[in-house]
């Protein structure tokens, strides 16, 4: 650049002293210039904006949104506790530019636990329990739940016990109560929490989100055990209700069928006394005849109607002796029926009183039924009345016979199940539909014809079953055969 | 970079050390702008580290230094700029809070998709701010430099340190402010 100046004879340091103020009003000159692009750039810039800051905070809240929604999502899934608890810290690790988080579970009874994460994408290591874990985190414990916290230790010299388990200075801590009796804290392992106020806002949001997802669970988990405890209440409710009502009808039932038997039994005493009392009459008056003159005997034998009362008496005689002897027994199972006091036992092996009950029935089974005889050895002997025991196997095996009508298989199983000898007879007859077994053990229930059964059988088995405190149930559909279960208890022996 | 990062540091530069070191450190640059700046244009980052390096060189003062000391001289400029964010602040912290948006508006000028550093805040304690500072121009020292004219202008004493340092290899610089 050419400097006419120098033909003016300036002094350097005049003409240095003249450029500095050049350059300075030059320098000024420029400022007002960029002053005022300055000025139009701000009315451009404010002209945009808003649009600027809303595709800013769009872009910001599309992230949190998103966050947000998977965690959302993720707390949906029917997770366990101990996995929700992972999921949130890792999720949250990964956003805290992927620190280590440690998750301590802290109960009442102090069965603390405690997991790590070192690095995401490792699995989660469960670690011991140690008690010096126990003081330093005492001040987490008292701070609000669902909140995020910070710890700093203030001296690394004096780093607590369980820095163990950080590498960094600052513990980002959350206090969650999963019930009245446990407390999980999860501590994240960070260098610092300088994040944007969205972002903290974000993670306040997420941690209030996950508490109460924790609680709905946890709310959940108590409800289904409430209600699982309810379900086992009315079940056990309806079955004693079963029970009482079934044992009512029976007691029932067994009172009546004692009035009954009384009734019956006097004047059937003396109708059966009479009868034997008449029997000898008779004989008395038949040897008496026999000692009638010959003639008036012939004369006597020619009159038909005494003839044949005299044919007739005697067979008229034994069927009422036959008859009042059968309404005998009857009576006869029926106090058995209805006795409630306890007769004799003594030692009894179950299996000789099945195999001796077989040996009954066998007439009527051998020709045309498998017998399969399936009988455990080394039962424990049971306390028992032997004959009544057998009485009941072999009414078991006679209706067992009478239900396979041509051919079939009888089972029977004996065997140690819990704490009881369990007995099962199973046939493969006719069986029987629900509202025949509902009073199958009532007395004078009969499916057979009059001339068959009386309907005692099975309730006086019933009976005899109850004394021995064991329990007699049966399992059947129509034409797929019966099973009847018949429970000895060993606790009794 | 904002060409007012230029003209700011040609002035300081130039008060600190005198017109003719700035020149001289500026004339033994090789730069496509040729030194040339305008406060409201954006130029290249890479003339910022030439410049500072060729005056570090003749004034014997280290980068961060210098650096410093330019955010110590920039602050009242800052201020003297009349912005509305900052205009109304009494103390250092709530001018540290406010500096992120200034920057972000001033870079936005020039052109509003430009990069711009990011600043992020954590108050563990009320007598201490941790700043994250996150730019690949790596100016941390240009922000504590800023930090420590700001605590001048509102008569607070700070102390400041980095836990963690762009310069040193960490991805991001954790300034510490103590008051």
């Amino acid at each position: 650049m050419s400097d006419p100046s120098r033909s003016l004879n300036i002094a350097v340091e005049e003409k240095v002293a003249l450029l500095e103020k050049a350059l300075i009003r030059e320098r000024n000159a420029k400022k007002k210039l960029e002053a005022k692009l300055d000025q139009k750039a701000q009315v451009t810039l404010a002209e945009n904006k808003e649009f600027f800051d809303s595709y800013e905070k769009a872009t910001s809240r599309q992230v949190q949104l998103q966050f947000l929604a998977s965690l959302t999502q993720e707390l949906l899934l029917d997770k366990s506790i101990d996995e929700s608890f992972q999921q949130f810290s890792e999720n949250v690790a990964r956003l805290l530019d992927n620190c280590s988080v440690v998750v301590m579970r802290i109960n009442h009874d102090s069965n603390h636990a405690i997991w790590s994460l070192r690095e995401i994408g490792e699995h989660w290591q469960s670690l011991t329990w140690q008690k010096e874990y126990e003081a330093p985190i005492k001040p987490m414990l008292a701070t609000n739940e669902s909140i995020w916290h910070r710890f700093e230790y203030k001296d690394s010299d004096k780093r607590p016990s369980y820095s163990n388990l950080f590498v960094n200075d600052t513990v980002l801590y959350l206090l969650v109560k999963v019930s009245e009796k446990e407390r999980r804290l999860i501590l994240f392992d960070i260098s610092h929490f300088c994040y944007s106020d969205d972002f903290k806002q974000t993670l306040d949001i997420a941690a209030q989100q996950f508490t109460s997802a924790i609680k709905r669970r946890m709310t959940k988990i108590e409800l289904a055990y409430n209600y699982r405890d309810l379900r086992n209440t009315v079940d056990e409710l309806k079955s004693t209700q079963q029970q009482l009502a079934h044992s009512e009808k029976m007691s029932s039932l067994g009172q009546l069928a004692a009035g009954v038997a009384h009734e019956i039994n006097n004047p059937i005493g003396y109708i059966s006394s009479n009868l034997h009392v008449l029997q000898d009459y008779l004989n008395i008056y038949e040897n008496t005849f026999a000692q009638l003159p010959e003639k008036l005997v012939i004369q006597l034998e020619n009159n038909r109607e005494l003839s044949f009362a005299r044919e007739d008496i005697n067979e008229l005689l034994n069927a009422c002796i036959t008859g009042v002897e059968r309404v005998t027994e009857i009576v006869a199972s029926l106090k058995t029926f209805s006795r409630k006091e306890q007769d004799e036992f003594s030692d009894v092996v179950i299996n000789d009183v099945i195999d001796s009950a077989l040996k009954i029935v066998w007439n009527k089974l051998k020709y045309d039924h498998e017998i399969i005889r399936n009988l455990s050895d080394n039962l424990p002997i049971i306390q028992g009345n032997y004959g009544q025991l057998q009485q009941v196997f072999v009414n078991l095996f006679v209706n067992a016979a009478q239900a396979m009508n041509e051919s079939g298989e009888l089972r029977i199983d004996s065997a140690v199940v819990s704490n009881y000898i369990e007995v099962n007879v199973h046939d493969t007859g006719c069986g029987m539909d629900a509202s025949v077994m509902r009073h199958l053990f009532e007395p004078f229930y009969t499916t057979k014809n009059e001339s068959e059964g009386t309907g005692l059988g099975l309730s006086v088995s019933y009976a005899i079953v109850e004394k021995h405190d064991a329990m007699i149930s049966v399992n059947s559909q129509p034409e797929q055969g019966c099973t009847f279960t018949l429970k000895f208890p060993i606790a009794n022996l | 970079m904002k060409g007012a990062i230029f003209t700011g540091f040609a002035e300081y530069a130039e008060q600190e050390f005198g017109l003719t070191a700035w020149l001289k450190a500026l004339d033994n640059c090789e730069l496509s702008s040729n030194g040339e700046y305008l406060a409201t244009e954006l130029y290249d980052d890479s003339e910022f580290n030439i410049i500072i390096d060729a005056l570090s060189a003749i004034v014997d003062s280290d980068r961060e230094h210098l650096l410093r000391g330019y955010g110590e001289h920039f602050f009242p400029v800052l201020m003297s700029l009349g912005i509305s964010l900052v205009k109304d602040i009494d103390n250092l912290f709530d001018f540290m809070r406010a500096v992120d948006n200034v920057i972000h508006i001033e870079v936005q000028k020039s052109d509003p998709l430009a990069y711009t550093p990011t600043l992020l805040y954590d108050q563990p304690q009320n007598n201490l701010l941790v700043v994250r500072y996150m730019s690949h121009r790596k100016m941390c020292h240009f922000a504590e430099g800023l930090i420590l004219g700001a605590a001048t202008h509102f008569n607070q004493k700070a102390s400041i340190s980095q836990s963690k340092c762009m310069c040193k290899g960490d991805d991001h610089c954790l300034i510490r402010v103590e008051v």
